[in-house]
């Protein structure tokens, strides 16, 4: 287990704040944030190539914030891989072993296994230069792994990659990561590659975690206007809660010109009493649109407005849609198939729902 | 006419200009006195000092550089900043001076106990060699910390990661990764001291068959108006620079990494 007690660290004027973190022995925890939220710092934290101002690092409950960087255990992928370009694949790979003055055979069989396993052996004595990106990638991770260490720091080691290799690449990890029982702690900008590979996710922000927690409660409901946003949720409103019971509150939102009726569970932090302020959310896929009148299941949570824009992308489609008697922007994201079942033009009149449980309420 | 063509013009002038001045050398050339001189027991002594005495020089400044050059590299301490700008100080003071400087410095009680106690420098051959040195070590330094900036410190900080120490970190992987930086700094850090003239004949003085080397023959044979046997010791020169010149070209073309 990999914890992190209230760290700080400065770099220039960039600074990271109070960070607490604890990563399960065997589980994946990913890191997403922008580009310079302060990721690569926190990780270079870890390892102690940034001295903190406070704050403690621990590995498997023993302190390891002053150790020298050789003594933590800790193996570290970081971006550009750092392969040692004067040595061959197979030298890359034995060199913590080495180093570690390791020589016998079952570590040796292990490594030509993890080889064999990530599909690296054939390339043994090939030297790194001559290595596409995703052997290059696979040589890195092996030679992380090989070196013994149980707890693996990655910093965006996909981020040079292809799409259709990224996702490969993926898979290979998640696979290195259970039978080998490793603590990976990984920091990305890519939300989709966060979510597939993280047991659990946390996102930074100007350098403070701003949520933590399991990766679909993440996806499903940010924490703040600011996790929102970075997550690209632009269907954010800013309402007042008008009455609340046991299992639902109303929301009265003005920019909609509705009021929505949202379960108790929706929100994190739920509003005691009438009249107190919220702001009211949905990713773009959870709105459903509809062209016909009101269904009879459909009982609350629908607006009537007109169809404004349809960007087509790919598999999926954005559609921006204007309530009646407002200008807000809803933002749609429906599947190629739907868009073609439903025949729909700009200017059409339709109705748009929102699935109570799909509403999140910050 | 575009820049393309004036640069060239300039590349080529520059390349003319040298070329005038090894050219206008063979108007004084005579073949049978180039053989005779170059093998003189006198020219193949200075040729043989000078070799020698530049060799142990660069050898010993380079393996002074390398620490040095890690460490202004690598490391931030106080002072780092004038340790960096002292490294070029033979290059701002005069080799003469700094020639000077060795020569005061054996004249006061620690150099006269060094030379009583130790080695002999004033007027002697090891004097050539502290001359060479002192000229060529900020160069060599230079260079080297050049070769290391090169190399991204992310490599040492991986190795350590994978259970180096620190030494092992750097001979591992930082010092063979820059090893062809390494050789270009030890061949002109040896061309270098292969030409020393200033420091060496303040230091040395111009011993025949004793302290002197190539350039100071070349000294004595001008001031003695030997044009002819000044032209072999020039071209003798000439060749050895453009030789080792030539070196450095083929090992910096095959790149840093490789």
């Amino acid at each position: 287990m990999l914890e992190l007690r209230d760290i700080a660290a400065k770099a220039g004027t960039f600074a990271l704040n109070d960070i607490s973190l604890a990563v399960d022995r065997g589980s994946c925890h990913v890191i997403v944030g922008a580009t310079g939220s302060g990721k690569t710092l926190l990780l270079e934290s870890i390892l102690g190539l940034r001295k903190l101002s406070r704050g403690s690092v621990l590995l498997s409950g023993r302190e390891i914030t002053n150790q020298p960087l050789e003594k933590r255990n800790i193996s570290y992928v970081p971006q550009d891989l750092a392969l040692f370009p004067h040595l061959t694949v197979e030298d890359n790979i034995l060199y913590g072993l080495r180093m570690k003055g390791i020589k016998d055979r079952e570590h040796a069989r292990m490594v030509e296994m993890l080889m064999e396993t990530v599909g690296i052996k054939e390339l043994a004595r090939r030297s790194i230069g001559n290595l596409s990106g995703g052997e290059r990638q696979r040589v890195a991770l092996v030679r992380a792994i090989a070196a013994g260490n149980n707890h693996l720091l990655l910093d965006e080691p996909f981020s040079a990659l292809h799409q259709g290799l990224r996702r490969e690449l993926w898979f290979v990890l998640k696979e290195l990561q259970k039978s080998c029982d490793l603590t990976v702690l990984m920091v990305t900008h890519d939300m989709e590659e966060a979510f597939f590979l993280g047991d659990r996710v946390s996102v930074m922000i100007d350098g403070a975690i701003r949520q933590t927690g399991v990766a679909r409660d993440v996806y499903e409901k940010p924490a703040d206007t600011a996790v929102a946003r970075f997550f690209g949720i632009r269907n954010i409103f800013p309402g007042r809660v008008r009455a609340l019971s046991k299992s639902v509150l109303h929301v009265a939102c003005d920019s909609l010109g509705a009021e929505l009726t949202i379960p108790m569970g929706a929100a994190l932090h739920q509003p005691t009493e009438p009249g107190a302020r919220c702001t009211v959310g949905i990713r773009p896929e959870n709105v459903m649109v509809l062209k016909t009148d009101r269904p009879s299941y459909v009982q609350e949570n629908l607006l009537a407005g007109i169809l404004t824009e349809i960007l087509l992308k790919g598999a999926t489609h954005t559609l921006l849609f204007r309530p009646a008697g407002t200008a807000t922007v809803v933002e749609i994201e429906v599947p190629d198939y739907a868009l073609k079942k439903l025949q729909l033009n700009v200017g059409d009149g339709i109705s748009i729902f929102f699935k109570g449980e799909s509403l999140f309420l910050i | 006419m575009s820049l393309r063509r004036v640069s060239i013009l300039f590349a080529f002038s520059t390349f003319a200009l040298f070329a005038v001045l090894v050219l206008s050398l063979l108007y004084f050339y005579r073949g049978g006195l180039f053989i005779e001189t170059l093998f003189s027991e006198r020219t193949l002594f200075s040729i043989r000092l000078s070799i020698y005495s530049a060799t142990v020089a660069a050898v010993l400044a380079t393996a002074l550089a390398v620490p040095s050059a890690y460490a202004l590299s690598r490391c931030d301490f106080p002072g780092k900043d004038a340790v960096d700008t002292i490294l070029e100080l033979p290059m701002i003071v005069s080799p003469a001076a700094l020639g000077a400087m060795l020569l005061i410095f054996f004249n006061n009680p620690l150099g006269n106990w060094i030379q009583t106690r130790g080695a002999q420098f004033v007027f002697d051959s090891n004097g050539i060699i502290l001359a060479q040195f002192v000229t060529t070590l900020g160069v060599a330094t230079r260079l080297t910390k050049a070769a290391m900036d090169e190399i991204p410190q992310r490599y040492e900080d991986v190795a350590r990661t994978l259970g180096a120490s620190p030494a092992a970190a750097f001979f591992n992987v930082t010092l063979p990764l820059c090893r062809r930086g390494l050789a270009a700094a030890f061949i002109l850090s040896w061309a270098k001291a292969m030409g020393e003239f200033g420091a060496t004949i303040t230091l040395a003085g111009t011993m025949a068959m004793k302290t002197e080397t190539l350039p100071i023959a070349i000294f004595m044979k001008l001031s003695t108006a030997d044009i002819d046997g000044t032209v072999v010791l020039i071209l003798i020169m000439t060749a050895i620079g453009i030789g080792t010149l030539y070196a450095v070209r083929m090992i910096s073309r095959k790149g840093l990494h490789a």
